[in-house]
């Protein structure tokens, strides 16, 4: 509680005593950071050899990832955790660029296959507020690239409007609402009405 | 079945090609529609144009390969326009998973320009800690970043002379995928901080800083391709961005009729039953 309610107020002191306690602080957050880290590699792999062991369906794709995050980590230590020395690829830098560079890639550029098939699926006008969001996807669809704007010229501005305006405004209504929400749940968490961040089921 | 039900339950497999040839046919055949500025992607090349020569540009590289096809020509269009008009780079990332990816393409746009690394830029790589990285840097950037990416330490490199913090950048863009990225260079830097900030950011995330745009608190915003596409545009160099235009306005196009053709074969066949209703009262 009492950290909570000296770093809420630090904000609005900028006496240097307070700004060398926050530099302080952000450091030693950047260290806890580091072994969050390692504690989140470590709970991955715990849970993935607990799925190995019981052989529970999918037990395979634990081991492939087990493969590649015990190779990867590997050739990112004999290579220093660098991907190229003087100009020249280290084995970890083929693994970053051959592998994970095009998987992610693809997984992502597969999604654009499947949102155009989700579409034409899905997005069907079954009531009057389908409708309007459907005209208005439409809309900001065609004002985004140049063919739509060469098709129909008004829809560029249009969509500008759609984006700036109607989309801006609710947006913010919710920003502000969800940042009501964090405030007051950052007040619980602060005075100890609120723990279940700390772990444990109901008592 | 009638004829509108089999085309609802059309193959998946058959849009998939559709999508397909939409991608790959205007990419063989470009043709170069002509691309609309918009206001919040000017602002960006109207501040950074207007930044005297040696001032301080950090470039924050918030985003890993999955991003890449969106972000990486925004990247790469802003270190060309910021070389060119002879600014301090100073380049990081947030994602661990894009430290390589940043590293390759800081190296090969300044490489291309002509740029020296240490004198003209420095890449300060990635440090643990998540947005806490953005608080440590306004107050002390050798404290979140000791040493460069290659090792070398942070304090003496020529790049950063005068620069001790936040404070001493004169702009600042995240280019950023998701969280942490512009919002949280927002709320944890600028915000405290006060430099100027300036976004970009995959099509999908958007709208979601429109709000952030129209409140000033970013003062531009590049969204997505078409974003990276009109910022070529802007400094002349017409790259890989405008190329992919003509496939985005193809497979947009292919879409927008796809959802047209569905909800004329909907309409359709709610249609059939309630005359079928009325024949038989």
């Amino acid at each position: 509680m009492i950290t909570g309610l000296l770093f809420a107020g630090q904000y609005y002191v900028p006496h240097p005593a307070s700004e060398q306690l926050l530099t302080s602080v952000t450091k030693w957050l950047q260290i806890i950071g580091g072994f969050a880290l390692v504690l989140g590699v470590t709970s991955l792999f715990h849970q993935h050899a607990v799925k190995i062991r019981r052989k529970e369906a999918g037990w395979g794709y634990s081991l492939v990832l087990y493969a590649g995050m015990l190779g990867t980590i590997a050739v990112g230590f004999w290579a220093n955790g660098k991907e190229s020395v003087d100009g020249a690829m280290t084995a970890f830098g083929w693994v970053y660029s051959f592998m994970m560079v095009p998987l992610q890639g693809t997984m992502f550029a597969i999604l654009a296959f499947f949102i155009a098939s989700a579409a034409y699926r899905s997005f069907r006008a079954r009531s009057r507020e389908a409708a309007v969001l459907l005209i208005a996807a439409i809309i900001v669809m065609m004002g985004r690239v140049p063919l739509g704007e060469y098709l129909i010229p008004l829809s560029g501005d249009v969509s500008q409007w759609i984006l700036n305006v109607l989309n801006a405004s609710v947006r913010r209504a919710i920003l502000i609402g969800v940042s009501l929400g964090a405030i007051a749940l950052s007040f619980k968490i602060i005075f100890g009405v609120e723990r279940s961040y700390l772990g444990g089921g109901k008592e | 079945m009638t004829f509108a039900e089999r085309m609802l339950k059309i193959d998946r497999r058959i849009i998939f090609l559709v999508i397909g040839l939409c991608t790959l046919l205007p990419l063989l055949y470009p043709v170069g529609l002509p691309i609309k500025i918009s206001p919040e992607v000017r602002s960006v090349y109207d501040y950074m144009e207007a930044l005297p020569e040696r001032s301080v540009f950090l470039l924050s590289i918030d985003f890993d390969p999955a991003s890449k096809p969106e972000l990486h020509p925004q990247a790469i269009a802003l270190l060309r326009h910021a070389f060119r008009k002879n600014l301090r780079v100073v380049s990081m990332t947030l994602w661990v998973s894009g430290t390589g990816m940043a590293d390759q393409l800081l190296t090969q746009v300044a490489k291309e320009m002509g740029k020296e690394n240490g004198k003209d830029y420095v890449f300060l790589g990635w440090s643990p800690g998540g947005t806490a990285v953005i608080i440590n840097m306004g107050q002390d950037l050798y404290t979140a970043f000791p040493s460069d990416y290659g090792g070398r330490p942070t304090k003496g490199i020529p790049v950063l002379e005068g620069v001790h913090s936040l404070k001493d950048v004169n702009y600042a863009i995240s280019l950023g995928a998701g969280n942490p990225g512009v919002e949280a260079w927002y709320v944890f830097g600028k915000d405290k901080y006060r430099f100027e900030l300036g976004g970009g950011c995959t099509g999908v995330i958007a709208p979601g800083l429109y709000p952030l745009l129209r409140s000033g608190q970013i003062n531009g915003l590049i969204g997505g391709l078409r974003g990276a596409a009109e910022y070529e545009s802007l400094i002349g160099q017409k790259a890989r961005a405008v190329a992919g235009m003509d496939a985005q306005s193809a497979t947009h196009v292919a879409i927008i009729v796809l959802v047209i053709i569905c909800n004329v074969f909907y309409f359709n066949l709610r249609r059939v039953p309630r005359q079928q209703g009325h024949g038989t009262s």
